[in-house]
Protein backbone atom coordinates (compact mmCIF):
# COMPACT_ATOMS: atom_id res chain seq x y z
CA UNK A 1 0.00 0.00 0.00
CA UNK A 2 1.87 2.78 -1.33
CA UNK A 3 1.23 6.68 0.60
CA UNK A 4 -1.77 7.55 -2.09
CA UNK A 5 -3.62 4.47 -1.15
CA UNK A 6 -2.99 5.83 2.70
CA UNK A 7 -4.55 9.51 1.62
CA UNK A 8 -7.31 7.87 0.30
CA UNK A 9 -8.12 5.52 2.94
CA UNK A 10 -7.91 8.73 5.65
CA UNK A 11 -10.20 10.33 3.52
CA UNK A 12 -12.37 7.40 3.84
CA UNK A 13 -11.77 7.63 7.78
CA UNK A 14 -12.44 11.33 8.03
CA UNK A 15 -15.80 11.36 6.94
CA UNK A 16 -16.97 8.78 9.48
CA UNK A 17 -17.39 11.47 12.43
CA UNK A 18 -19.24 13.88 10.29
CA UNK A 19 -22.18 10.83 9.80
CA UNK A 20 -21.87 10.01 13.82
CA UNK A 21 -21.85 13.40 15.07
CA UNK A 22 -24.52 14.43 12.55
CA UNK A 23 -27.09 11.03 14.02
CA UNK A 24 -25.85 12.06 17.49
CA UNK A 25 -27.01 15.55 16.91
CA UNK A 26 -30.17 14.73 15.52
CA UNK A 27 -30.90 12.68 18.73
CA UNK A 28 -29.59 14.82 20.80
CA UNK A 29 -30.34 18.49 19.76
CA UNK A 30 -32.30 21.00 22.18
CA UNK A 31 -34.00 22.49 19.66
CA UNK A 32 -35.48 21.73 16.19
CA UNK A 33 -32.86 23.61 14.83
CA UNK A 34 -30.20 21.75 16.12
CA UNK A 35 -31.57 18.73 14.93
CA UNK A 36 -32.08 20.19 11.20
CA UNK A 37 -28.33 21.14 11.52
CA UNK A 38 -27.55 17.52 12.27
CA UNK A 39 -29.60 16.81 8.83
CA UNK A 40 -27.71 19.44 7.02
CA UNK A 41 -24.12 17.52 8.40
CA UNK A 42 -25.24 14.37 7.62
CA UNK A 43 -26.02 15.48 3.71
CA UNK A 44 -22.81 17.18 3.47
CA UNK A 45 -20.71 14.58 4.75
CA UNK A 46 -22.72 11.73 2.46
CA UNK A 47 -21.84 13.94 -0.23
CA UNK A 48 -17.85 14.03 0.67
CA UNK A 49 -18.24 9.95 0.91
CA UNK A 50 -19.63 10.16 -2.88
CA UNK A 51 -16.40 12.11 -3.69
CA UNK A 52 -14.54 9.89 -2.06
CA UNK A 53 -15.15 6.59 -3.43
CA UNK A 54 -15.30 8.77 -7.38
CA UNK A 55 -11.34 9.69 -6.12
CA UNK A 56 -10.51 5.95 -4.73
CA UNK A 57 -12.20 4.30 -7.18
CA UNK A 58 -10.83 6.42 -10.33
CA UNK A 59 -14.75 6.48 -12.02
CA UNK A 60 -16.37 9.69 -12.88
CA UNK A 61 -19.65 8.04 -12.93
CA UNK A 62 -21.20 9.78 -9.90
CA UNK A 63 -21.06 13.61 -10.86
CA UNK A 64 -24.66 13.89 -11.54
CA UNK A 65 -25.33 12.49 -8.22
CA UNK A 66 -23.05 14.42 -6.06
CA UNK A 67 -24.94 17.67 -7.76
CA UNK A 68 -28.07 16.02 -7.39
CA UNK A 69 -28.21 14.97 -3.35
CA UNK A 70 -26.56 18.50 -2.89
CA UNK A 71 -29.57 20.48 -4.40
CA UNK A 72 -31.77 17.79 -2.76
CA UNK A 73 -30.51 18.84 0.68
CA UNK A 74 -30.30 22.27 0.21
CA UNK A 75 -33.74 22.32 -0.99
CA UNK A 76 -34.70 20.00 2.09
CA UNK A 77 -33.54 22.84 3.99
CA UNK A 78 -35.26 26.08 2.89
CA UNK A 79 -38.39 24.50 2.61
CA UNK A 80 -38.48 23.12 6.34
CA UNK A 81 -37.06 26.79 7.55
CA UNK A 82 -40.24 27.98 4.94
CA UNK A 83 -42.44 25.85 6.92
CA UNK A 84 -40.38 26.77 10.43
CA UNK A 85 -40.88 30.26 9.67
CA UNK A 86 -44.39 30.07 9.97
CA UNK A 87 -44.55 28.69 13.45
CA UNK A 88 -45.30 30.74 16.32
CA UNK A 89 -42.17 31.70 18.82
CA UNK A 90 -43.94 29.95 21.36
CA UNK A 91 -43.75 26.58 20.06
CA UNK A 92 -42.28 24.00 22.20
CA UNK A 93 -39.79 22.48 19.58
CA UNK A 94 -37.82 25.92 19.59
CA UNK A 95 -37.22 26.50 22.93
CA UNK A 96 -34.52 24.56 25.10
CA UNK A 97 -34.88 23.45 28.51
CA UNK A 98 -32.75 25.95 30.81
CA UNK A 99 -30.97 22.97 32.56
CA UNK A 100 -29.96 21.64 29.30
CA UNK A 101 -27.04 23.10 28.15
CA UNK A 102 -25.46 21.33 25.57
CA UNK B 1 2.17 2.93 -10.81
CA UNK B 2 1.35 6.60 -9.28
CA UNK B 3 1.30 9.88 -10.90
CA UNK B 4 2.06 13.17 -10.13
CA UNK B 5 -1.96 13.72 -10.42
CA UNK B 6 -2.28 11.35 -7.97
CA UNK B 7 -0.03 12.81 -5.47
CA UNK B 8 -1.59 16.03 -5.80
CA UNK B 9 -4.97 15.29 -5.56
CA UNK B 10 -4.48 13.19 -2.55
CA UNK B 11 -3.04 16.10 -0.86
CA UNK B 12 -6.28 17.90 -1.87
CA UNK B 13 -8.49 15.22 -0.01
CA UNK B 14 -6.54 15.01 2.82
CA UNK B 15 -7.13 18.61 3.05
CA UNK B 16 -10.46 18.69 2.62
CA UNK B 17 -10.91 15.66 5.13
CA UNK B 18 -9.02 17.68 8.05
CA UNK B 19 -11.72 20.40 7.36
CA UNK B 20 -14.59 17.82 7.33
CA UNK B 21 -12.89 16.43 10.84
CA UNK B 22 -13.23 20.55 12.22
CA UNK B 23 -16.89 20.58 11.46
CA UNK B 24 -17.58 17.33 13.26
CA UNK B 25 -15.80 18.42 16.25
CA UNK B 26 -17.64 22.30 15.68
CA UNK B 27 -21.06 20.77 15.45
CA UNK B 28 -20.58 18.19 18.81
CA UNK B 29 -19.07 20.53 20.97
CA UNK B 30 -19.92 24.28 20.51
CA UNK B 31 -22.65 25.62 22.84
CA UNK B 32 -25.41 26.82 20.65
CA UNK B 33 -27.20 26.57 16.97
CA UNK B 34 -25.26 29.83 16.46
CA UNK B 35 -21.92 28.57 16.54
CA UNK B 36 -22.48 25.48 15.57
CA UNK B 37 -23.85 27.15 12.26
CA UNK B 38 -21.37 28.85 12.23
CA UNK B 39 -18.64 25.94 12.34
CA UNK B 40 -20.40 23.91 10.12
CA UNK B 41 -20.96 26.89 7.16
CA UNK B 42 -17.13 27.49 6.88
CA UNK B 43 -15.45 24.67 7.51
CA UNK B 44 -17.74 22.75 5.50
CA UNK B 45 -17.39 25.27 2.29
CA UNK B 46 -13.77 24.58 2.34
CA UNK B 47 -13.53 21.08 3.04
CA UNK B 48 -15.85 20.04 0.25
CA UNK B 49 -14.44 22.18 -2.24
CA UNK B 50 -11.10 21.39 -1.19
CA UNK B 51 -12.53 17.62 -1.89
CA UNK B 52 -13.77 18.25 -5.36
CA UNK B 53 -10.69 19.98 -6.56
CA UNK B 54 -8.96 16.68 -5.53
CA UNK B 55 -11.57 14.91 -7.30
CA UNK B 56 -11.03 16.39 -10.50
CA UNK B 57 -7.48 16.24 -10.29
CA UNK B 58 -6.69 12.72 -9.54
CA UNK B 59 -9.77 11.06 -12.11
CA UNK B 60 -9.15 11.27 -15.89
CA UNK B 61 -12.05 11.72 -18.36
CA UNK B 62 -14.11 13.90 -15.73
CA UNK B 63 -15.84 16.73 -16.92
CA UNK B 64 -14.21 19.86 -15.44
CA UNK B 65 -17.58 21.84 -15.97
CA UNK B 66 -19.34 19.34 -13.78
CA UNK B 67 -16.84 19.53 -11.10
CA UNK B 68 -17.03 23.63 -11.33
CA UNK B 69 -21.22 23.13 -11.35
CA UNK B 70 -20.57 21.47 -8.01
CA UNK B 71 -17.99 23.71 -6.54
CA UNK B 72 -20.18 26.77 -7.58
CA UNK B 73 -23.14 25.36 -6.15
CA UNK B 74 -21.69 24.69 -3.03
CA UNK B 75 -19.96 27.47 -2.57
CA UNK B 76 -23.80 29.00 -2.90
CA UNK B 77 -25.80 26.83 -1.03
CA UNK B 78 -23.94 26.15 2.27
CA UNK B 79 -23.85 29.77 3.25
CA UNK B 80 -27.29 30.23 2.41
CA UNK B 81 -28.51 27.22 4.75
CA UNK B 82 -25.87 28.30 7.42
CA UNK B 83 -27.35 31.96 7.25
CA UNK B 84 -30.90 30.81 7.27
CA UNK B 85 -29.77 29.05 10.23
CA UNK B 86 -28.76 32.00 11.91
CA UNK B 87 -32.13 34.23 10.58
CA UNK B 88 -34.76 31.53 12.04
CA UNK B 89 -33.31 31.47 15.13
CA UNK B 90 -33.04 35.00 15.74
CA UNK B 91 -36.51 35.52 14.66
CA UNK B 92 -37.90 33.10 16.77
CA UNK B 93 -35.71 34.23 19.42
CA UNK B 94 -33.96 31.10 20.42
CA UNK B 95 -31.79 31.74 23.30
CA UNK B 96 -27.53 32.30 22.69
CA UNK B 97 -24.82 31.69 24.57
CA UNK B 98 -22.48 34.34 26.00
CA UNK B 99 -19.49 34.10 28.11
CA UNK B 100 -21.64 35.40 31.35
CA UNK B 101 -24.52 33.08 30.74
CA UNK B 102 -27.51 32.39 28.28
CA UNK B 103 -29.21 35.20 26.83
CA UNK B 104 -32.56 35.55 24.87
CA UNK B 105 -33.70 38.75 23.45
Amino acid sequence: MSFVELLYYVGWAGCIPGLIVGVWRIGKGPTMLDRMLGLDLLTITSVALMIVYSIHHHTEDFVELILIVMALGFFTTVAFFYYLSHLPSSYEGLSAKEEDNS
Amino acid sequence: MMSLNDWIGGLFLAGGTFFMLVAAVATARLPDVYCRSHGVGKAMTLGIILMLIGCGIVVENISWWKVGLAIVFQFTTIPVASHLFCLVAYRKKVRRWSANGWVRD
